[in-house]
């Protein structure tokens, strides 16, 4: 537990070191410090539209740092040559690769709490201006940003998964993309097969295809519940609950796969 | 010294061509554009979960769009302009911004009315909270659609959803009475420039609000008209003939007021600019 514990130490650190990553962190910052002119504009919706910026920033910035430091994860310290010290301490492949894994967790678990109570702030002054048609719910907020965690955290483990077999840093980076944007839209894709009427003229290999991505890729959209902070909307804790398990199932399958894979592969 | 001199030198430069820069740039303002966007469902997957972001940005667009136009814009545009609405709409159903700028924009074009009513209705959908989207909607059954009685269910959902609104009683009562079209749009208008929050729509409603208010004028002329005389005028230069009025108010679209066939004042401008107009025979 302790080999663990220091892989994940310095994971942790490597993070808060990496100036690219610390960028993109001031980056995010600085973009939250524009919501209050990006909702000026807002005709009926001041405050509604500081929430929605906000958010979607820190979802931007969380994708980001994810797919930057996930991409990196392991590729860097076998392009480093430094995984050959890792491979010869008393410790299984495994544990090198959960311990990575929960740095980068830890770091994106710190970043989110800092902009989430940054955009928080920022929300909570422009409802004292603009008071929102409906009172602002903040533990939804709370709750969109634990989602907004799991859903990182899916896109981490893909990008874990890619890690265990690429051979450069950037074929992890650019898969996970793919991912995300495929996750991302899958369940509006299928939405669009299932209810469409001219989706009936679409080829059946495409829409097979289509259907097949919906199940095999994570579905993204379903941790986005922005909607319910923004618009003060009732939550359902019951969907939200397997919400909750199908991400931590999803991603136990992906780093179950990945650890798999991590363990017969043949490091240079 | 050398160094010193080169960069002030470079300085003096850099803000010598960032002055011409700025000037030529002015000199041939682009014309702002309406974003060209793909089929709504297009636009929300590829905007990758960011629906409720980009939907804000698309209606800034729109906004700003309008915002550079000295007159509202014209007919042949507004197909456009809906698109880029209901865009906004599909992607974010709960954007007010979105509802309430289609509705100031598009509830004086007859053939937009429709189309209009079908984002209202996605509107009280979602924003079943919201008494403006029933309002706006009843308001457009009433006075364009000729539907008092679907207006009066609408306005009473308003009603229910904010009882603090003491307007809106009245309004229902009014409905029934056809005589009263001109006080409700005067009471819809004001209601509209009360809570707009772009300046330039502002200004677009108040000019509509002072035609109503002219219309009102010369409606209330009438009916003095016949009570002194006891018969309806022929043509409204006989208000001012009869003593009943100084002069006929100035149409603040470039038009003239006017009774029709049946005794109801019009004005030759119905409304919109002269452009427009043009605009909607031709098309």
């Amino acid at each position: 537990m302790r080999k663990v514990g220091a892989i994940i130490k310095v994971t942790f650190l490597g993070g808060v070191r990496d100036r690219t990553l610390f960028g993109i962190f001031v980056l995010g910052m600085l973009l939250l410090l524009t919501i209050p002119v990006f909702s000026y504009f807002s005709m009926r919706q001041t405050t509604e539209v500081a929430a929605g910026y906000g958010l979607s920033v820190i979802s931007l910035i969380g994708l980001l740092l994810t797919v930057l430091m996930g991409g990196n994860l392991i590729s860097r310290d076998i392009d480093r040559r430094g995984i050959h010290t890792v491979v010869t301490l008393p410790m299984s492949r495994t544990q090198y690769m959960v311990g990575k894994f929960v740095g980068l967790a830890l770091l994106l678990l710190v970043s989110l709490l800092i902009l989430y109570l940054l955009a928080g702030i920022a929300v909570f002054l422009t409802s004292l201006q603009y008071p929102p048609s409906k009172p602002l719910h903040w533990q939804t907020y709370l709750l969109a940003m634990v989602f907004e965690y799991v859903m990182l955290l899916i896109i981490c483990g893909v990008s874990v998964l890619f890690n265990s077999f690429a051979t450069s840093t950037f074929l992890p980076m650019a898969l996970t993309i793919v991912v995300y944007c495929i996750g991302q839209s899958t369940a509006l894709v299928k939405d669009y097969l299932d209810k469409a009427p001219e989706a009936k003229e679409i080829s059946p290999v495409v829409s097979f295809l289509a259907k097949g991505s919906y199940y095999l890729f994570p579905n993204l959209s379903a941790f986005d519940i922005k909607n319910g902070f923004i618009y003060s909307l009732p939550v359902n804790l019951e969907y939200l609950m397997m919400v909750m398990g199908y991400g931590l199932f999803y991603l136990s399958v992906v780093m179950f796969v990945a650890t798999y894979f991590f363990a017969r592969r043949n490091l240079p | 010294m050398k160094r010193i001199f080169i960069f002030f030198l470079i300085l003096g430069l850099c803000g010598y061509s960032f002055f011409r820069v700025d000037r030529m740039r002015q000199a041939q303002a682009p014309i702002p554009k309406l974003m060209l966007l793909p089929s709504r469902e297009m636009t929300r997957v590829i905007s990758f979960g960011n629906e409720i972001l980009v939907a804000q940005l698309i209606f800034y667009n729109s906004m700003f769009y309008v915002g550079s136009l000295e007159k509202p814009p014209e007919i042949a545009a507004h197909k456009d302009l809906y698109h880029t609405l209901d865009t906004v709409t599909y992607l974010d159903p709960y954007n007010m911004d979105g509802y309430y700028f289609a509705q100031g924009m598009f509830s004086w074009n007859r053939l937009l009315i429709e189309p209009l009513n079908i984002l209202l209705r996605r509107g009280m959908a979602y924003r079943s909270w919201d008494w403006h989207l029933p309002f706006f909607y009843g308001f457009n059954q009433f006075f364009f659609l000729k539907n008092p009685k679907e207006a009066a269910i609408y306005f009473e959902k308003a009603y229910q959803l904010n009882p603090k609104n003491t307007f809106l009683p009245s309004l229902i009562a009014r409905l029934y009475y056809q005589g009263e079209a001109t006080k409700v749009a005067i009471d819809y208008l004001q209601e509209m420039i009360r809570t707009t929050g772009s300046e330039k729509m502002r200004r677009w409603l108040t000019v509509r609000l002072e035609a109503f208010r002219f219309v009102a004028l010369l409606e209330e002329g009438i009916v003095r008209y016949q009570e002194r005389y006891k018969e309806r005028p022929q043509r409204l230069q006989a208000l001012v003939d009869g003593g009943i009025l100084k002069a006929i108010p100035p149409d603040p679209y470039g038009g003239e007021f006017y009774l029709d066939t049946h005794g109801r004042v019009r004005t030759t401008s119905n409304f919109t600019y002269e452009q427009d107009k043009q605009e909607s025979s031709g098309g």
